[in-house]
């Protein structure tokens, strides 16, 4: 699709090339008329070209150079300027990455290019960062540009140009074939007039094969009327949507003998307002209700996380804050451990390096970000929480390229690109953390506790071929390593003296092939395996697991007439283990004593984990703007030897579409999460333990009111059952409820950013008989408002503002003196979590400068969490007696700074 | 700002946390740098080991795993340590024993404990006040106590003891918080008297037939590289700054007979021994640690074991307690004099 304004739209003139412009050139001419003082009033004079893109020079004015002060006149050698003319095409393409998110905004990119004297490109420089892949489109395809060469006095010269790009969404296509319902023929010659949503109508004939193709429509309704000499008209609606293909397959009835033949004659037949087979080519509506999608531009330059990917999530509406470096996420009042994060389908043992610090997967290697906080898909099971799916990018295939980048906590490096000749491209990235280097001396000088800092790092490489238009297939090992190590002195408490040691490791080898094997199937199948390996030891006990998880999922997606599509898949997991722990033991409730010097037990075991799931679920569009998704889920777990059955609904009722679009949607569904491994462990479990229980209801509506606008609304109750007691087996309960809302804006590129408010309520009892207690994270209100703007050369600035109510905890006084061990219990209150923390607030903040060079860009940030240093207190700490009490401090003002190369 | 672990958090509890994980290991990612901000971000509290108040610094059981039938003497380290008062302290044995309270937690002993007295009574003629306690282990407290997942069958015995500067009165259990003593300390205005006068404890002997253990021998304690005698008062230079933290310091360093740092079970390729450490406490100055590990669960007997400790800033007669226990319920101790001219 070409979509360019290939039209300059002003011009600076240089001596001869960049060094130029920063008076430092080697052109002896250029020394002699521009000194360094002169050269800031040569970058000032701007050519201006008329806005429809008209070639004509303005005069620049001499003048102008011989102003600057105390300085000589320059030789009046530069009267007549002609800018430089391009003498080729070179046009782009609407972004893959922007279809892919479903961005449709007409986008203007703005470079500024580098021209040689012989007219050839050597350098662009993209304004701003426009994201959604437009800058990388605009710049591939402007290096193709040629130009006769600017001139000065006739004498060719090389000169710096603002060039403009203009991205238009691609439109619609309506494609189809008119057949005859009697013998199935084709109906040739048969005329074909749609009426498009602002009443303009079109028309066209079918060919020898009855196909018609209209093509550069805008999206939106279109009501299709085809008819012909002997044949009843037939007519069909349908909703377009940009960058898709529909396509419209109409049999049309024989005319009645008694009816003329003329076309005077055709009627249409009644309820034929029905497209006998309709074929959407294009992006997918999501299967869920609620689906939230966050875009690696819009990871990265979120406020507050650093670009990190996992941190951006918390922003979103429904996810409760934990408290800092927990690595927790706590999504519509569940568990941590409820909430499942995959990559690419694939479940991984860690989110985070050491509990927050990054995401393990840097947002460099991510293409998008699928957070679903409750009611998902049949894809998904053993889980009761919520979902987020890290979906791994492409490599480019253009041409190598390569990044690095360097802030206070970690380096990492990427390259990519194509492998030649094969059809093949690649990525290797990798990153480690190196404030290990110079936190520990620090700490080291100034403090008497511990002084040793942790180590990370992680790595991705991927190899991928697209086979077809419609086969690819992709290799990709990745992994992360963490470890920490002091030895501890200076505690108050024995307990948490000695040794400490986190080790955890994981890695995948990943498989994912996807083949649209016809119009109507399409295959998904992904396989992965790996090792999971974790060491912790603190003291006198530790934990050892040693797990080879292998995973299989696939699915096969087949489309039945024109209203259905049935999707079916396997989900399954097979886990074999090590495990060597040494802990104290467990009481006979099922606890530990939380008490040092308990009696320590020491278990080694061995065995394995398989988790077997199907799943079917189906797309039904059963009348225009609906959208009924049933689905339904078997799973089987060894460690409960029961199948648990999930059924789930989605609905979706689109009443209004267009630019202002209106929809509403449901949903219900059972949602089952197998026993943990340590629940469920012979020696510190218990046994019968059936699977985690969890109904979600989910009602809501959206609202768009402008292309950019939208506005989500989302009530949700979540009722949880046979939650695990310890010592009593399945008996908990908890219940969480709310009500999210999301007013979003997705701009031109250059503005983004969303306000999110949640208003929530999250409860657990330990049985039916006892009261409600809050939940750990309840948090009443969480609004978080944040923005993202680029205000131009490079520059773009942002900020977030987080709100949150406090967090609850069980006040706690003085217990009885253990003087076996030397430490003082808490006496816990019987009113569990009934103390609330003061609510948190935090500003963030976050500028962004990108350099754009010849053949490459340099970019930096400062990120500054928690900009006017408002305490947080994230917990309660007690003195050795629990006679005093005192908030736990968190993060101080707290600012980055990164740094990154790219080409 | 103090490194002090939040005791809410104890190691246990990570570990525990960790074992929830292992189900979902999504979330591993628990196990985390918040180990490291619980050591890092707690309140500036007075330190555990300045004395200033009425405590309980340690009980000694002669037998620290015991066998059915054996007798088990308890001696008790207490003393009233507030400043400018003079009322003495009372430290006073529970009679009888718990034993096998349900999920071997010393609160559950609490209703048992409550039931020979009457409230509004004064105890102290019904305690036993001594600082030291024998009682003799049931015969049955292996087998009354439910088998064990792991490990081989134990029993568990409780002795409960009060330090008090009044008298001791039962008060109940408080339902909104069980684990608070049931029991307290009044004044002879039967005014109800605060922690600072009142401790409640206990100790706790594991019962085995077959496993035993020795209590730590304190070999000496060393100030600046010099043993301290127990019976000589060390002489140190009053501190002239005008804080603790700024005055200067000196090594404090404790040893222990290796031979009772004992092996201790564990799965293969993770050697363990019995964890020893070493607590100060101080009637004036400060040490920098209130506790330093010596031997250490698998890296064994650590080098570098020394500790700070900062001269008073006032002249008088102090003393130093260090106090070595192991993680299988022994302990020792030593006193010292210091003297601040």
């Amino acid at each position: 699709m070409s979509n360019h304004d290939s039209a300059p739209s002003f011009i600076h003139l240089r001596a001869n090339d960049a060094c130029a412009v920063l008076g430092v050139s080697r052109s002896p001419y250029a020394v002699r008329s521009l000194s360094p003082s002169t050269s800031t009033a040569f970058l000032a004079i701007v050519f201006f070209f008329g806005a429809s893109g008209g070639r004509q020079v303005a005069a620049q004015a001499p003048s102008e150079l011989s102003q600057a002060p105390s300085e000589p006149a320059p030789a009046p050698v530069a009267k007549v300027v002609q800018p430089p003319i391009p003498t080729n095409q070179s046009p782009v393409a609407y972004p893959a990455q922007a279809i892919g998110e479903k961005y449709f905004v007409a986008t203007p990119v703005v470079l500024v290019l580098d021209i040689d004297a012989g007219g050839a490109v050597t350098a662009v420089e993209v304004e701003g960062e426009p994201g959604h892949g437009f800058a990388e489109e605009a710049r591939t395809a402007a290096q193709a540009l040629r130009f006769r060469p600017a001139t000065r006095a006739g004498i060719a010269i090389s000169s710096r140009i603002k060039y403009r790009y203009q991205f238009v969404p691609p439109p619609a296509r309506l494609v189809g074939r008119i057949l005859r319902r009697a013998s199935d023929g084709p109906l040739d010659g048969a005329v074909v007039v749609i009426t498009l949503g602002d009443g303009s109508t079109r028309e066209t004939r079918t060919d020898a094969r009855g196909d018609y193709l209209f093509e550069g429509l805008a999206p939106g309704p279109v009501r299709l009327r085809a008819s012909a000499p002997s044949v009843q008209a037939v007519t069909a609606a349908e909703v377009l949507s940009y960058a898709e293909e529909t396509r419209l397959i109409l049999r049309a009835e024989d005319e009645p003998a008694t009816t003329g033949k003329g076309m005077s004659g055709v009627t249409a037949v009644a309820g034929a307002d029905i497209a006998e087979e309709v074929n959407v080519r294009g992006t997918k509506p999501p299967r869920e209700v609620v689906k939230r999608t966050l875009g690696r531009e819009e990871i990265a330059k979120i406020p507050g996380t650093n670009g990190d990917a996992l941190r951006s999530v918390e922003s979103l509406p429904g996810v409760s804050r934990p408290p800092p470096f927990r690595g927790e996420l706590i999504v519509r009042g569940s568990a941590a451990e409820d909430t499942s994060v995959l990559i690419d389908g694939t479940p991984v043992p860690l989110v985070y390096h050491f509990g927050g610090l990054s995401s393990v997967v840097p947002t460099e290697s991510i293409e998008r970000l699928d957070f679903y906080p409750g009611n998902f898909s049949s894809v998904f099971g053993r889980g009761m929480g919520g979902v987020v799916d890290v979906g791994l990018r492409d490599p480019k295939a253009d041409q190598v390229h390569a990044l690095a980048q360097l802030d206070f906590i970690d380096l990492r490096l990427m390259v990519e690109g194509p492998i030649a000749k094969t059809g093949w491209k690649f990525l290797v990235a990798g990153r480690r953390s190196w404030f290990d280097l110079w936190l520990g001396p620090i700490l080291a000088a100034t403090s008497s506790g511990p002084t040793s800092t942790p180590r990370y790092y992680d790595y991705q490489m991927m190899v991928q071929k697209d086979f077809s238009r419609s086969s690819s297939f992709r290799a990709t090992l990745f992994g992360s390593d963490d470890a920490f190590k002091i030895s501890q002195s200076g505690t108050s408490s024995a307990s948490t003296g000695g040794s400490l040691g986190i080790a955890t490791n994981f890695w995948r080898a990943q498989a994912v092939y996807r083949n649209q094997l016809s119009d109507n199937a399409e295959l998904k199948a992904t396989a992965a395996g790996g090792t999971d390996t974790v060491n912790i030891g603190v003291g006198s006990e530790y934990v050892s697991t040693v797990e080879h998880p292998l995973s299989l999922r696939s699915e096969l997606s087949y489309k039945f007439g024109t209203k259905v599509r049935a999707n079916v898949g396997v989900d399954a997991l097979y886990i074999p283990y090590d495990l060597t722990l040494r802990l104290p033991e467990q009481t006979g409730n099922g606890s530990q004593p939380n008490v040092p010097g308990a009696r320590l037990v020491t278990a080694t075991s061995a065995g394995t984990r398989i988790f077997g799931g199907v799943y079917t679920e189906w797309e039904i569009a059963p009348w225009r703007g609906a959208r009924v998704v049933p689905g339904f889920r078997a799973d089987s777990t060894s460690t409960t030897s029961q199948v648990d059955l999930s059924p789930r609904l989605n609905l979706r009722q689109q009443l209004f579409s267009g630019p202002h679009a209106f929809a509403l949607k449901g949903a219900v569904g059972l949602f089952f999460q197998p026993p943990t491994a340590a629940e469920s462990d012979a020696v510190y479990g218990q046994r019968n333990l059936r699977s985690k229980r969890a109904v979600h209801y989910d009602i809501g509506a959206e609202q768009q009111f402008t292309p950019a606008i939208r506005l989500t609304v989302d009530g949700y109750y979540k009722q949880m059952d046979r939650l695990v007691i310890a010592g009593h087996g399945n008996a908990g309960e908890g219940r969480a409820y709310g009500l999210e809302t999301l007013l979003r804006y997705e701009g031109d590129g250059r503005l983004f950013g969303w306000i999110a408010y949640t208003l929530s309520r999250s409860e657990r009892r330990d049985s039916s008989t006892v009261p409600w207690y809050p939940f750990e994270y309840d948090q009443t209100h969480i609004l978080t408002i944040l923005g993202s703007y680029q205000i131009g050369r490079g520059w773009r600035v942002g900020s977030r503002f987080r709100y949150v109510t406090g967090n609850t905890y069980s006040p706690t006084t003085t217990g009885a003196f253990d003087s076996t061990v030397g430490s003082t219990l808490g006496a816990v209150s019987a009113a569990q979590n009934s103390g609330r923390l003061p609510d948190f607030q935090q500003l963030d903040l976050r500028v962004d400068k990108v350099w754009a060079f010849k053949s490459w860009k340099f970019s930096m940030y400062l990120d500054v969490q928690n900009a006017y240093n408002r305490r947080a207190d994230e917990g309660v700490s007690y003195n050795y007696d629990y006679t005093e009490s005192a908030y736990t401090k968190g993060l101080t003002i707290l600012p980055s700074l990164g740094f990154r190369g790219e080409f | 700002m103090a490194m002090t672990m939040s005791k809410t958090m104890t190691m246990s509890t990570f570990l525990r946390r960790f074992m929830y994980m292992t189900s979902n290991p999504a979330t591993v990612g628990l196990v985390s740098l918040s180990v490291l901000l619980a050591a890092g971000c707690a309140a500036d509290f007075q330190p555990a080991s300045e004395l200033d108040s009425v405590r309980i610094l340690a009980a000694r059981a002669d037998a620290p795993y015991a066998a059915p039938g054996e007798t088990v003497t308890l001696t008790t380290l207490a003393g009233d340590f507030r400043n400018g008062m003079t009322g003495s302290v009372s430290v006073s044995y529970f009679p009888g024993t718990c034993v096998n309270p349900t999920d071997d937690d010393a609160t559950q002993c609490y209703a048992m404990l409550l039931a020979p007295f009457a409230a509004d009574t004064d105890l102290t003629t019904a305690l036993v006040s001594s600082d030291s306690f024998s009682f003799v282990v049931p015969a049955d407290a292996i087998t009354a106590h439910a088998p064990p997942h792991g490990g081989p069958a134990y029993g568990v015995v409780f002795a409960f003891m009060a330090a008090c500067a009044g008298h001791i009165e039962r008060i109940g259990i408080n339902p909104a918080a069980p684990g608070e003593p049931p029991f307290a300390c009044f004044d002879d205005q039967h005014t109800k008297l605060g922690a600072d006068s009142f401790v409640f404890g206990f100790a706790r002997i594991y019962v085995f037939d077959e496993l035993r253990n020795a209590n730590p021998v304190l070999l000496g304690v060393t100030l600046d590289g010099a043993a301290l005698d127990e019976t000589t008062a060390v002489t140190l230079a009053r501190c002239t700054r005008a804080k603790l933290d700024d005055c200067p310091a000196h090594e404090l360093d404790s040893s222990v007979d290796p031979a009772e740092a004992d092996p201790v079970a564990s799965a293969p390729g993770h050697p363990a021994v019995e964890q020893v450490w070493v607590s100060y406490f101080l009637t004036g100055g400060k040490v920098d640690n209130d506790v330093s590990i010596l031997y250490d669960a698998r890296a064994g007997k650590l080098t570098d074991t020394k500790d700070k400790l900062r001269a008073p800033l006032a002249a008088g007669d102090y003393t130093l307690w260090a106090i070595v226990r192991d993680s299988r319920g022994g302990a020792a101790w030593k006193g010292f004099s210091i003297q601040v001219p």
